[in-house]
């Protein structure tokens, strides 16, 4: 209970918040990464692609779904350098999430353009492989690579 | 159901409002509001709350506020939508009304943004959407989601940085002329193209201000209107909403907002008009593109003709469709919560003709006015239309 009479405020208590965020029915993905691969869903029932993957189909509510790799080209749709960044962000140097289109496999992906990239060679219309990494701080994520 | 007009309106100053908490910001808007209708706080029947939260220490705003107001025993909710949590509260309320449930409400709009520092204001906001999918990986900013259509936009039509401009140049030059707006600053296409980048190709002039504020307006049933003798009741004629994907990689196209067109179809069916009777529009411009976004998906021009729209000035007053004349989110500033209620004030000052100064009024033709107000990039969207 910090008063402080020149700016008129009062600071309040604080609080850190961490979630423990539940993955086990899409596990898959989470594992794949580690190999490199980025996988995405399909309903066994409709055929519905789903990326992001989920455990049931969001179109006919089906629970049987399977697994596909997404291993080819796609091209950048959009995509923007972020330089004001958030809070939890704030070592991380400029970095560039894009939106792919990948027309053989029937899905989107949303990922950084690698950072190694450099950033005058990212345009819309630029073709993409999209694979699995893990950081260094040992974050699983994906992230798009020039395919050409 | 039963005709709902707009009988009491009220507005704080948009801005930092370190002077201020929550509830002492409400009041700014509530007690105005509730003068202008001519009703006191234990006539209101229903409260609801558009406001996000978060950035505030207050857990049960909608609880704290009417207690603050005294207006505590009415009916309460808190409703969010995201940016367009203030016109969630309105469509709540309105229902009520129109349904018979009720036949006064209050509805208000509120954020306090400004007690947490920017990086983590910047968070919360980015965290809105698909966190596990568009955050936690890839830190993915509001100025982030919009630039991601600004490029798509540029790809596709050959909108230019300096068209961008142009909506903020056009939007500070109105919020100059408002008392209420946050920033009070002319500016040029040179110095909104200079200033630094956010998230490219957005700049700082493109982007909304980060803001506190309020806004408040009471509806009633037509019965009620007769009853208070109301001069000027401004009647909600037609609403509309929709929603998109919280993942963008589920959406059709990144060049407009679907949820937009479908919740405009809406409303201009709802209230039997066309986009070619509205005399005046509060648009979603928490950037620059989700204007010339906007004038495309409301229908005020055909798709891709968006910055031709602002190049011919058409959305300045004494043009075809006079947009944002109190200066918008971008320049006004963006209150989150408070943005949706904050539209239905200005078009409603603006139809009953009393805005000041007189500069900034819209001369009206049909006495049709509409707001749009976006939460997300389209997660959700509300058309409202009013007519005096």
């Amino acid at each position: 209970m910090a008063y402080d009479p020149v700016s008129g405020t009062l600071k309040s208590r604080s609080l850190t918040l961490a979630y423990e965020i539940p993955v086990s029915k899409i596990a898959r993905f989470w594992e794949a990464l580690a190999e490199g691969k980025v996988l995405a869903t399909r309903c066994k029932r409709c055929g519905r692609r789903m990326f992001p993957p989920q455990a049931a189909c969001d179109k006919c509510h089906s629970e049987d779904i399977e697994w596909f790799e997404i291993k080819g080209v796609g091209e950048v749709v959009a995509f923007t350098h972020i330089v004001v960044r958030p809070a939890s962000f704030q070592t991380q140097p400029v970095y560039t999430p894009a939106i792919a289109e990948f027309e053989e496999e029937g899905v989107r992906v949303f990922a950084w353009i690698a950072p190694e990239v450099p950033k005058r060679q990212v345009r819309v219309g630029m073709k993409v492989r999209v694979e699995g990494r893990i950081t260094e701080d040992g974050r699983r994520t994906w992230v798009f690579v020039p395919a050409e | 159901m039963r005709k709902v007009a707009i009988i009491g309106v009220g507005h704080s100053k948009f801005g930092r409002r370190q002077d201020v908490n929550l509830c002492e910001l409400a009041f700014e808007a509530i007690k105005p509001a509730l003068e202008d209708a001519g009703v006191g706080p234990k006539d209101i029947e229903l409260m609801t709350v558009g406001t996000v939260g978060v950035w505030y220490e207050e857990g049960l705003p909608a609880v704290v506020i009417a207690d603050y107001c005294g207006i505590t025993g009415a009916g309460l909710a808190r409703l969010e939508a995201a940016c367009a949590s203030g016109s969630a509260a309105v469509f709540s309320a309105y229902s009520a009304v129109a349904s018979g449930q009720v036949d006064l409400a209050l509805v208000v709009g509120v954020e306090k943004m400004r007690e947490v520092d920017t990086p983590t204001a910047v968070e919360l906001i980015g965290r809105a959407g698909s966190y596990l999918w568009e955050f936690e990986n890839f830190g993915l900013t509001f100025p982030g989601y919009y630039a991601l259509h600004a490029t798509a936009h540029m790809a596709r039509y050959g909108t230019t940085e300096e068209d961008l401009a142009l909506v903020a140049v056009k939007n500070h030059h109105y919020a100059n002329m408002n008392p209420y707006a946050h920033l009070h600053e002319e500016i040029t296409v040179d110095k909104a193209l200079s200033s630094p980048v956010v998230a490219w190709p957005l700049k700082l002039y493109d982007c909304c201000t980060i803001a506190d504020g309020a806004a408040a307006v009471v509806l009633a049933s037509e019965e009620k209107v007769k009853e208070l003798d109301v001069d000027t009741p401004v009647w909600i004629a037609g609403v509309g909403y929709s929603s998109d994907s919280g993942n963008l990689t589920k959406r059709q196209s990144y060049v407009g907002l679907m949820s937009t067109v479908r919740a405009s179809q809406r409303a201009y069916k709802m209230a039997k008009i066309g986009p070619e009777d509205v005399d005046c529009a509060t648009v979603h411009d928490c950037f620059t593109i989700a204007e010339i976004m906007a004038y495309e998906d409301l229908g005020f021009c055909k798709k891709g003709e968006g910055p031709k729209l602002i190049r011919e000035e058409q959305t300045y007053i004494g043009g075809r469709i006079p947009v944002n004349m109190d200066g918008g989110l971008k320049a006004k500033g963006h209150p989150i919560g408070a943005t949706g209620v904050s539209m239905m004030v200005e078009l409603t000052r603006q139809l009953r003709e009393e805005v000041q100064p007189r500069e900034r009024q819209v001369p009206m033709r049909n006495y049709i006015a509409l707001a749009h107000n976006v939460g997300g990039t389209g997660h959700y969207c509300y058309v409202t239309v009013l007519r005096r």
